[in-house]
């Protein structure tokens, strides 16, 4: 049996160790100690059961086998943008602007939101298609900026699923089910992997607006709470109840913990075999941390203006997304393991070219600048960066110039991460339809997500109401890591 | 079992769900599920529940008794035995109300209702209980207002009884005693002659022994004139066990002659004091001719009981000691009750149990629990909650024996247990007030179904009613709540529309709102989820992976699930209304108040559309002005009440709950056996069926499996006795919310891919115990917490204990807890002293800051402060955004049924407890109440404050510390922004001061002993 990453070997050496580090200064042992302990408490249970004794800790942990990136920046397009008018040119279907849906595409009973496939009308995109870099990669007009990266995106034109709602279709790629309750992607990554912070969340989801899914997004599912994002906010202090109330101020906070730390540990002394109340001790050295961490990462003042402008800070369009970009850049930049930065919205059933036009002004230059920087700073061969919509939309009109949502075949990108770029993989028919080549799952996104980081998808595993869960259930198969990272 | 879990072991995902990419033959699927039916036939959770031996009952070789065991109408007693009772004579279906119980002594002296049948007559009828409390036996359940009495006929009552005021009697009875709010001073058990108080010259003799709940004792009254009583009997337990009481009474005077005896011991432990006096003459029972013998509140001067009653006898004669001796020990064989003798020598079963294990693995148990921390620990257990400090005090002073149990009782009794308990059950049944995913849909009914599960607790509600309530309610229960033109509502009804609120448990679990656009998607996933919930909470089984192939570890075929699908196909989710006729008369009466808002509502936009797109003129602003204020007055004209009294949903919306009904038949869809799960590759039809494994492992009906109807015919196969796994599925919860883990540690999971019991014979013991007192959860509480198990120190532990059992699963010292979200909700705001004890209703949203909230748009602050501080069950449970402080403590997902709570220690709930506005606010709370309680003396408000937050006293060392942190923290620069206005009388207090006491008060809340119960 192949452990899950939880588990490890029982070190004798700890106990004796850590007394060692109980003797010295509590403030300046405490991040070791509580990584001791961490592989303290797991060694308690070595039986992955949930018991009463496994407290899941997040130090970092190797992966299965050799990783290609160590972190993932997310970048979820919500509301479900065309593969039409972004990465999937379809010449025929151009040309067959206007024209009823051809019986061949036999989308009889075919469902879709809000009409029937073959009622519709064909609609060419509005959004010209050109080559770009060495590659010669095939990216629409809405994304000039985001073209010069040609080279180091992967697109996987063949992704599908059938769950044509949002509801479902989010909580699905978010977390490998349409049902409510199980863990998003982030959370298994941060359950395979840990975190390399020690005074940040590994897990970190941001947001330009209000968005559809909801808490199922970053939520840890049936995994334990330890592996839930944590939604950053905006504006105002980003994380909840960072800053101290009113009236309390640092220092008296200072004294309030050392009391605090005195007593419990006095308390803990008298009370041997019970991990947990260490474990508390020190959480409170590392919220205490986090109240400093936490403005720090979000404090951009020491950014360059060529990094600001590089972003698009200054331009209305560009500021919140840009902004969110660069905060994504600076948490990886702090071991922030798993970034979800969420965009929405794409749902053009109206006018679904406005729509669009709208949505990539916000986002292309932002995207584009987040690749230039980590690129220049050499994080881009360690991040895996992901674009990609909850579905994609139909060919056929619904209304007088909108789409309804399809997933039965659309696109998203992969770039960084030891990615090879420039290629695309997969296709789908002649008027984007369908995935009908290499076609491409949910499930199949997902490991190949686990796969650049190291992580078999099948091994990443928890016990859970009788059944080991993974993320990709029991599907996965079409895993496309090797091709994506192969030149 | 071993080679199978191993297998799992290498590798579960590719056995369990492996998508075989090409179909393996039938022949070989055929044979490799009879292989895991024979395989099941073996497995430990489907084995038949028989009574384990106890340990120490194997060793004790039963001594071949020379004792005689009599029948109480043996013949040498005949003669003196004036009436006898016996439940078992009664052929009364379960639950049926009991409108005569005959007598057996020959003398036909038969106990009837006396409400409306006999002058002062005042006892509603008892109800017959199939399987009662007294080990199973058939009882006759007592509560308030019921009794029963015998009518004498008035001709031939003057050789009716042979008592006189100076006659010796004996009085035995087999019952099985609940306890009284202790705000009922007494309850009269049985009584014979005249009841009515006083010295009066000529009132005949009588006896009636009572039960006094504020000490949970016996007193024996009565006497010629009833001017005697005799002070309490007995300090020994007398409620929630099964007794056989015995009361003789000597002839001559009471005090020196009278004695009880429970379960064949004698109680004279305190002496009797007073007389038996009055009149030289000695009248009898000739002098009353209406009535006699009474049990319950027969009369109105009689206070009801409640407990089971199984036998009575009454004799005009008081037993000599063998004659006694002999019918006890008749009964308590009868009865398979323990002699007290016996009870004494034996150790606590649990114990037994617990130690065997514990010295086949040569490890110690850790020593008892201080008093202190034993009551800590009960309150939270029970209650959820903090005692106070002068309950603590009280409780570790008490030194007579049975404090223990009486501080169980009492906590048992607290209305605080129901929304402790039932709290864990919402866990189970997944609760929430939204269904999730995007739209997060709001079910404004389900708080219904949580008061439901909170006053079932409370009433110690069998749990096998409980369940099947919850599962057939509307189907077991039928009523149409039609009152027949009254006002008056039978209690039948409101008992029928309490179980019809029970079938909620499916009306509120994960709904896709979009799903409804496709009706056969939308029927699938309820489906799915009743069936999945169905076997999580009540058979501990995961069916749901027999839902796309035959289940890979259990014996559930894929037609099983299909048939239980089948079975719920049957019904759909409705909309009842709560108000009875006359208030939905009331309702269309005053319709035209919503008309009138609505109109009002138009007028507005009407005007203001007449006037937009432009700059209004000053005339035109006002009157939209005027137009808003004539809408507001609408509003505030809606009715809040009907005539009846019943209150409206929120704008005059009639009361509602949401319930499973029976589909109409034309309209129940086939169900087919759909191919991995697909909704497209429909298979086989198949009809509603019972599990064919697990049904053949009951007795139902010999000629299982048969098809079943009905949900009622699941529910009633559920609830069986002889089923293998709803009692030990039940008994274990229990005994996981008491210590924190459970015998079998995946609660829902007693399939192959759980874990197996650290201790089987315990928990088929205990599932034995469970049934053979009427499936009572209050009672596996009082046997739980009575062992020495669960009175252990947490605090004890060594090298050996941690290396050989570091999951503590033989239970070598009680478990340590974290308080749960909740639970650490009420702690604060109860030591704070702010905890708004109202029960149920609408969920309540206490005001969040912009930052803990995602989605202000249906976060809507609920008005009344008070409603601020509720108990944390009483705040709104929605599926796509949980309150912060329980998110971040642990809330169960609720979109399946939940097993057991994770128990995480991260960060954020270190910044929740030192940051958040309700920590802080309380805090000051805290400090204000300090201030009240101990004066503006720092030594005492520490002290003080220990007490409340920690329940024990500061030692000298602390206590120092203290005044030396609120120097410390006095000593800090403020500024004047720092505050906002404090409370009274924290205000008045120097700024400095008082911050310091608050920060001293945060603190307090932060330390890990307050957070975690020893």
């Amino acid at each position: 049996m192949n452990p899950s990453p939880q588990e490890h070997q029982f070190n004798p050496q700890i106990k004796s160790r850590r007394s060692f580090l109980e003797n010295s200064a509590f403030g300046l042992g405490c991040i070791a100690l509580s990584q001791l302990l961490a592989r303290d408490e797991l060694q308690a249970s070595l039986s992955n059961k949930k018991d009463l004794s496994t407290s899941h800790q997040l130090n970092p942990r190797a992966p299965h086998f050799a990783p290609r990136a160590k972190n993932v920046i997310f970048l979820f397009m919500v509301g479900g943008p065309s593969q039409l008018e972004t990465f999937d040119p379809k010449p025929v279907l151009q040309k067959l602007n206007g024209k009823p849906l051809p019986k061949s595409f036999n989308a009889e009973g075919l469902p879709l939101q809000f009409m029937r496939a073959v009622d519709g009308r064909l609609m060419g995109s509005p959004f010209p298609f050109t080559r770009h870099g060495k590659s010669g990669l095939e990216i629409s007009s809405l994304f000039p900026k985001l073209a010069q990266h040609a080279d180091d995106l992967a697109v996987v034109r063949s992704c599908y699923h059938d769950s044509f709602i949002h509801g479902p279709a989010i909580t699905l790629l978010s977390t490998g089910s349409v049902l409510l309750g199980h863990p998003s992607v982030g959370a298994w990554v941060t359950y395979g992997l840990g975190s390399e912070s020690d005074s940040l969340p590994a897990y970190i989801a941001m947001t330009d607006s209000g968005f559809r899914g909801g808490r199922v997004m970053y939520h840890s599912g049936f995994l334990p709470a330890i592996y839930q994002g944590t939604l950053l906010k905006n504006e105002g202090p980003p994380i909840q109840n960072l800053s101290r109330p009113k009236g309390i101020h640092q220092g008296d906070q200072r004294i309030l913990l050392d009391q605090l730390s005195q007593w419990n540990e006095r308390h803990r002394s008298t009370r041997p075999g019970d991990s947990r109340l260490e474990a508390r001790i020190s959480n409170y050295e590392l919220a205490y941390r986090m109240q400093m961490a936490a403005p720090e990462l979000m404090d951009i003042a020491g950014e360059s203006q060529k990094t600001r402008e590089l972003y698009g800070l200054s331009q209305g369009a560009t500021q919140r997304f840009g902004s969110m970009c660069l905060y994504a850049r600076r948490m990886v930049e702090r071991g922030v393991r798993f970034v979800l930065l969420m965009n929405s919205d794409w749902d053009g059933h109206g006018e679904c070219a406005k729509n669009h036009q709208n949505n990539a002004s916000r986002i292309d230059q932002p995207i584009a600048a987040l690749l230039t920087d980590l690129k220049q700073r050499g994080m881009l061969e360690d991040t895996l960066i992901v674009w990609a919509g909850e579905f994609g939309r139909t060919p056929v009109m619904q209304g007088s110039n909108g789409r309804d949502h399809s997933p039965y075949g659309f696109s998203a990108w992969l770039a960084g991460g030891g990615i090879q770029g420039g290629k695309v993989i997969g296709a789908t028919d002649e008027i984007g339809f369908r995935a009908v080549e290499d076609k491409v799952h949910v499930h199949d996104f997902h490991a190949t997500m686990l796969s650049l980081l190291g992580l078999n998808h099948r091994k990443l595993t928890y016990l859970f109401e009788g059944r080991e869960r993974s993320l990709t259930d029991i599907g996965g198969n079409n895993d496309l890591a090797e091709r994506l990272v192969s030149t | 079992m071993l080679v199978l879990l191993s297998l799992i072991g290498s590798s579960a995902k590719e056995i369990l769900c492996e998508d075989s990419p090409q179909k393996k033959s039938q022949k070989q699927n055929k044979s490799s599920w009879e292989k895991r039916l024979k395989k099941a036939d073996s497995f430990w959770s489907f084995k038949p529940l028989k009574r384990p031996s106890l340990p120490d009952e194997i060793s004790s070789t039963p001594t071949a008794s020379s004792k005689p065991t009599w029948a109480p109408n043996h013949a040498p007693l005949q003669e003196y035995l004036e009436a006898w009772y016996v439940s078992s004579t009664l052929s009364l279906r379960d639950r049926e109300l009991v409108l005569s119980w005959n007598d057996q002594s020959g003398k036909n002296r038969n106990l009837i209702p006396t409400r409306s049948r006999l002058n002062e007559g005042f006892g509603h009828p008892p109800r017959f209980i199939e399987r009662g409390k007294i080990q199973g036996h058939p009882a006759i359940r007592f509560g308030p207002l019921m009794g029963l009495g015998v009518k004498t006929p008035t001709d031939s009552h003057a050789d009716l009884y042979k008592l006189k005021g100076n006659s010796g009697y004996t009085f035995i009875m087999v019952v099985y005693l609940d306890t009284l709010p202790q705000r009922q001073n007494v309850g009269t058990l049985f009584g014979f002659g005249d009841p009515a108080p006083g010295a009066n010259f000529g009132k005949p003799t009588s006896g009636f022994i009572e039960l006094h709940p504020a000490s949970s004792r016996l007193s024996h009254s009565g006497g010629f004139g009833h001017n005697a009583a005799l002070s309490h009997f007995s300090l020994r337990r007398i409620t929630h066990r099964p007794l056989v009481l015995t009361l003789i009474k000597k002839p001559g005077a009471m005090t020196s002659s009278t004695e009880f005896f429970v379960n064949g011991q004698a109680q004279t432990q305190n002496p009797l004091k007073s007389t038996l006096s009055g009149s030289q003459a000695i009248p009898d029972m000739r002098l009353r001719s209406d009535w006699s013998i009474f049990l319950g509140s027969a009369l109105k001067e009689l206070a009801h009981f409640r407990g089971d009653v199984s036998e009575v006898a009454f004799y005009s004669t008081a037993l000599t000691q063998a004659q006694r001796e002999a019918v006890e020990a008749g009964l308590l064989k009868k009865y398979k009750i323990e002699s007290s003798k016996k009870e004494a020598q034996r150790t606590h079963p649990i114990d037994a149990f617990v130690l065997k294990k514990l010295k086949q693995a040569r490890l110690s148990s850790a020593p008892p629990a201080s008093k202190q921390v034993l009551i800590r620990r009960a309150y939270f257990d029970l209650l959820g909650l903090p005692p106070s400090p002068e309950k603590v005090k009280a409780f570790v002073q008490d030194k007579t024996p049975y404090a223990w149990e009486r501080l169980i009782d009492e906590l048992l009794d607290s209305p605080r247990y129901g929304e402790r308990w039932g709290r864990h059950w919402l866990d189970v049944a997944r609760y929430a007030d939204t269904g999730g995913y995007e739209t997060d849909i709001y079910y404004r009914n389900a708080w219904r179904f949580r008061d439901y599960v909170v006053k079932s607790f409370n009433d110690d509600k069998p749990f096998d009613l409980f369940v099947q309530e919850q599962i057939a309610g509307d189907e077991l229960w039928p009523d149409n709540l039609d009152l027949a033109g009254s006002y008056v509502i039978d209690p039948e009804k409101i008992k029928n529309f309490e179980a019809l609120t029970a079938t909620g448990f499916y009306a509120l679990g994960p709904q896709i709102h979009e799903s409804n656009m496709d009706a056969k998607k939308l029927r699938l996933e309820r489906l799915t989820d009743w069936v999945d919930t169905t076997g999580s909470a009540f058979l501990g089984l995961t069916l749901a992976c027999a839902r796309c192939h035959d289940h890979k570890t259990d014996p559930i075929s894929q037609r099983d699930y299909y048939s239980l699908q089948a079975v719920f196909a049957q019904s759909r989710e409705a909309e009842i209304p709560i108000q009875h006729g006359m208030g939905i008369a009331d309702y269309k009466q005053h319709y035209p108040a919503v008309i009138r808002v609505d109109e009002a509502r138009k007028a507005y936009r009407l005007y203001e559309r007449k006037t937009g797109g432009r700059q209004r003129t000053p005339q035109e602003t006002q009157q939209l002005q005027q137009l808003k204020l004539s809408l507001a007055d609408a509003l505030l004209s809606l009715p809040i009440r009907d005539a009846q009294g019943v209150a409206y949903d929120g704008l005059m919306e009639p009361p509602k709950v949401s319930v499973l009904q029976p589909e109409i038949e034309a309209l129940v869809p086939p169900i087919f056996i759909l191919e991995r799960g697909e909704l497209h590759r429909e298979g086989e039809k198949v009809n509603p069926a019972l599990p064919q494994f697990l049904a053949a492992k009951t007795e139902a009906n010999k000629a299982l499996p048969s098809a079943i109807k009905s949900r009622g015919e699941l529910a009633r196969w559920i609830t069986r006795s002889d089923h293998p796994l709803t009692s030990r599925v039940m008994v274990n919860r229990i005994w996981q919310w008491h210590f924190g883990q459970g015998l079998v540690p995946t609660a829902n999971d007693f399939g192959a891919m759980g874990i197996p019991p650290s201790h089987p014979l315990l928990l088929d013991w205990l599932a034995h115990e469970f049934i053979a007192h009427g499936w009572s959860i209050k009672t596996m509480h009082r046997l739980i917490m009575t062992s020495k198990t669960y009175q252990q120190s947490s605090n004890f532990s060594s090298e050996t204990h941690q290396n050989k059992d570091p999951d503590n699963r033989l239970l070598w010292r009680t478990n340590r807890r974290r308080l749960e979200g909740e639970a650490l909700w009420d702690a604060i705001h109860s030591v704070a002293g702010t905890l708004n004890l109202r029960m149920g209703g609408r969920p309540v949203m206490p005001p969040l800051i912009a930052e803990e909230l995602t989605d202000k748009a249906n976060w809507v602050p609920s008005q009344d402060p008070g409603d601020h501080t509720r108990r944390g069950i009483y705040i709104i449970v929605r599926r796509n955004f949980r309150f912060p402080l329980f998110e971040i403590f642990d809330a169960p997902v609720n979109a399946v049924s939940c097993a057991g709570r994770e128990v995480s220690t991260v960060a954020p709930q270190a910044l929740w407890l030192l940051n958040n506005h309700t920590s802080f606010q309380q805090s000051q709370n805290f400090a204000t109440r300090l201030l009240r309680e101990a004066g503006n003396d720092s030594e005492k408000q520490i002290q003080r404050a220990f007490n409340l937050a920690l329940q024990r006293d500061p030692n000298p060392q602390e206590l120092k510390e203290s005044l030396d942190l609120l120097v410390k923290l006095k000593n800090q620069p403020i500024a004047e922004e720092d505050f906002d206005p404090l409370p009274d009388p924290l205000k008045k207090l120097p700024k400095k001061q008082a911050k310091a006491l608050i920060g001293f008060c945060l603190m307090l809340l932060n330390l890990n002993e307050f957070i975690y119960i020893d």
